[in-house]
């Protein structure tokens, strides 16, 4: 196989790699923040892309002003849902593994609603740098590969100023290490819970909105995006940021790389082998997610 | 005393009597009951959503005249009911026991061979006919009766398939890639022996799991094979990204051969219609079909739905009126309806329905392209029927 040939491989894996990411770092938010997986995030991640479809391809919106909007619409609905939903929950003590099951509930409640309210088809959207794949050599790209790597790398790097520099950003970190000590030192711990339900579901929507031209929308895409996505945080480690992007990284590229070089039928078997692998030999993950690590 | 006595018994024996009555008229059928098995929930919803839209059509139709009239002159309307499968063999299995205990005179599905295989042992045991839309031929070999196909089986429409690449594509290096499920697979078992008559081996052989969403690697292997030609058998869902993905890997010089699901609607949204010139595809109804009784369904279904539709489709709405037909023949006797159905010769809009002993009632087909935004017809056979 030449280097091309490796190259290509190595360009689709990353480029469904760093939507699992995306997806994977909405749950670790919310783990840390919560001590909740919280199973709906790929579909929120769907519901993200179902918004940008109507705002960018519906109402005509320009794409940039459609993308931001999408993202703070959902945020506002991630809010929304950690006040309406999850803090009844949180409020009666329930413990998280029993949460979880409300999360489950969840994904059923959202896939339906998409299906109500956008119906079955199959809908995708034109991405913002158009359709007609770009040739360097043999190697082929689409242009919105370079976009969703551009995007991704300019909102990691936010998020890291977000998480180091800002004072929300430190108290999150804080309300994720330490939530007592952080409610003893003033910070309004529920409040940031909330916040960071807000963040996640604004990053799960970025996934949505880089995913659909991707793989056309449909309402249970997100189940499929989730369940790799929790590959992707288990490997990288669970909670940790940087875990969560390589993590992603990693599942995006080995499939790819075992489909291509072994036998594409068990892909999937080979994902979750790994990640058995790590449950049993490092079950923390690559970046073991040191708390001072967390996000 | 006596006259209480009296008054007692009489009252009794009206009420009895009265209790009879109403036990006679509850057990005399009030409408014609149809139970449609679609995925209406699932990655197939959207195939589902159309089916139903034309079943639903023909039962307006048919009760917007009053009914059905039955043998005795009474008459009656289709109470049309449809049930979620999901498209997978549990949602078939447990859709499948839904229908049943509606108790139905028939039922429309399940839609997937897995389903029909997963399910067909219910409505055998329910003794209630089954005019299912699937196509591994296993279907309709498992000695059960109740069981019919809207259909035609993999085994005759994959040599027409292969016929068409061969004759008017001049292909001789195929690939072949095709999905881990019962309808795909039973289409790659009928693709080598057809492949064989042509003296033609598949270059490469690839296969994917349903709700992949990347086939990138099973594509650069193709294209790294040198092969002419791809022979795509996978679901909807699957053969719309392969198809997007194939243009996107700059294989769009390849041409694409695939079956009925390829030529459902909704593969136009997921490949886009850019990627989709060219694709051939078998199909029991073509779009270019010049017939006039097809020309006119597609005119009647676009007026009411405004929406494209499919061979897959139209089936749903011919079973409706089948069911009909014979209602009016042999009235509600389930067992008459399943002896009528195995004989059956009727003409529908999507054309001849005549069963074997099989229990397959299709058996025309057309091998078409997607061309300039329309299907343009290729080739055209009937495979015998065999009572």
């Amino acid at each position: 196989m030449g280097f091309e040939a490796i190259l290509q491989i190595l360009i689709q894996g990353l480029n469904m790699g760093l939507i699992y990411a995306l997806a994977a770092l909405g749950i670790s938010l919310i783990w840390n923040a919560t001590g909740l997986f919280n199973f709906a995030q790929g579909d929120l991640l769907t519901v993200g892309g179902y918004v940008m479809l109507s705002m960018f391809s519906h109402w005509a919106l320009p794409y940039p002003f459609a993308f931001l909007l999408t993202c703070a619409v959902m945020g506002l609905a991630g809010y929304m849902l950690s006040q309406g939903y999850f803090f009844p929950m949180f409020s009666q003590g329930l413990h998280p593994d029993i949460i979880v099951i409300g999360t489950i509930a969840l994904t059923v409640l959202v896939q339906n609603g998409i299906l109500l309210l956008w119906g079955p088809q199959a809908q995708r959207f034109s991405p913002p740098l158009g359709d007609s794949p770009v040739h360097v050599g043999q190697v082929i790209i689409m242009p919105y590969y370079l976009w969703n790597i551009a995007v991704v790398v300019v909102l990691v790097a936010l998020l890291q100023v977000f998480f180091k520099k800002s004072i929300l950003g430190i108290a999150m970190r804080a309300v994720a290490q330490r939530p007592v000590t952080a409610s003893l030192m003033g910070v309004r711990t529920n409040h940031l819970v909330a916040l960071t339900f807000l963040l996640a579901t604004g990053l799960a929507a970025v996934g949505g909105i880089l995913i659909a031209p991707v793989i056309p929308l449909i309402p249970e895409m997100g189940g499929l995006v989730a369940l790799k996505a929790f590959a992707a945080v288990l490997i990288g480690g669970l909670g940790s940021f940087a875990g969560a992007l390589i993590g992603g990284a990693i599942v995006g590229i080995a499939e790819v790389v075992f489909a291509t070089l072994v036998v594409s039928t068990y892909k999937d078997v080979f994902i979750f082998a790994i990640l058995i692998a790590f449950l049993l030999v490092r079950p923390r993950g690559i970046f073991s997610a040191e708390i001072s690590e967390k996000v | 005393m006596k006259l209480y006595k009296g008054l007692l018994g009489l009252s009794l024996g009206v009420f009895f009597a009265a209790l009879t009555l109403v036990g006679c008229q509850s057990s005399q059928p009030k409408s014609i009951k149809i139970v449609h098995l679609a995925p209406l929930t699932g990655s197939a919803s959207s195939y589902g959503s159309f089916g139903v839209n034309a079943a639903k059509m023909a039962v307006e139709e048919i009760n917007s005249k009053g009914g059905v009239k039955l043998p005795d002159g009474s008459q009656l309307k289709i109470e049309y009911t449809e049930v979620d499968e999901t498209s997978n063999s549990a949602g078939a299995i447990e859709g499948t026991k839904k229908a049943i205990s509606l108790d139905p005179l028939v039922i429309l599905g399940p839609n997937r061979s897995g389903g029909v295989l997963a399910a067909e042992k219910l409505w055998k045991d329910a003794k209630i006919p089954a005019l299912t839309d699937a196509t591994n031929a296993q279907t309709t070999r498992l000695g059960n009766p109740y069981t019919f196909r809207m259909q035609i089986s993999s085994e005759y429409w994959i040599p027409l398939l292969v016929k068409t690449g061969v004759e008017k594509y001049n292909v001789k290096r195929p690939a072949v890639i095709y999905g881990l499920n019962d309808y795909s697979k039973a289409n790659w078992v009928a693709t080598e022996p057809a492949m064989a008559k042509f003296n033609l081996k598949p270059v490469i052989v690839q296969t994917f799991n349903d709700n992949d969403q990347d086939f990138s690697a099973q594509l650069l292997a193709i294209k790294k094979s040198g092969a002419d030609s791809i022979f795509l058998y996978g679901y909807t869902p699957e053969v719309g990204k392969i198809t997007r993905q194939r243009s996107e890997l700059g294989m769009k010089n390849i041409p694409v051969f695939s079956e009925r699901a390829a030529s459902v609607p909704s593969v136009f949204d997921l490949a886009g219609k850019e990627n989709y010139e060219g694709m051939v595809t078998t199909t029991t109804m073509s779009q270019g079909d010049p017939d006039p009784r097809i020309q006119e369904f597609i005119k009647k279904y676009d007026a009411k739905y405004h929406q494209a539709f499919s061979a897959s489709h139209v089936i749903h709405y011919d079973s409706v009126y089948i069911v009909a037909d014979l209602v009016s023949k042999v009235g509600l006797d389930r067992e008459k309806i399943r002896q009528e159905l195995a004989k059956l010769d009727y003409q529908g809009a999507m054309g001849h329905y005549v069963a074997d002993k099989e229990g397959n009632l299709v058996h025309h087909m057309r091998t078409q392209v997607w061309k300039d935004n329309q299907w343009v017809m290729l080739l055209s056979e009937n495979y015998p029927v065999e009572r």
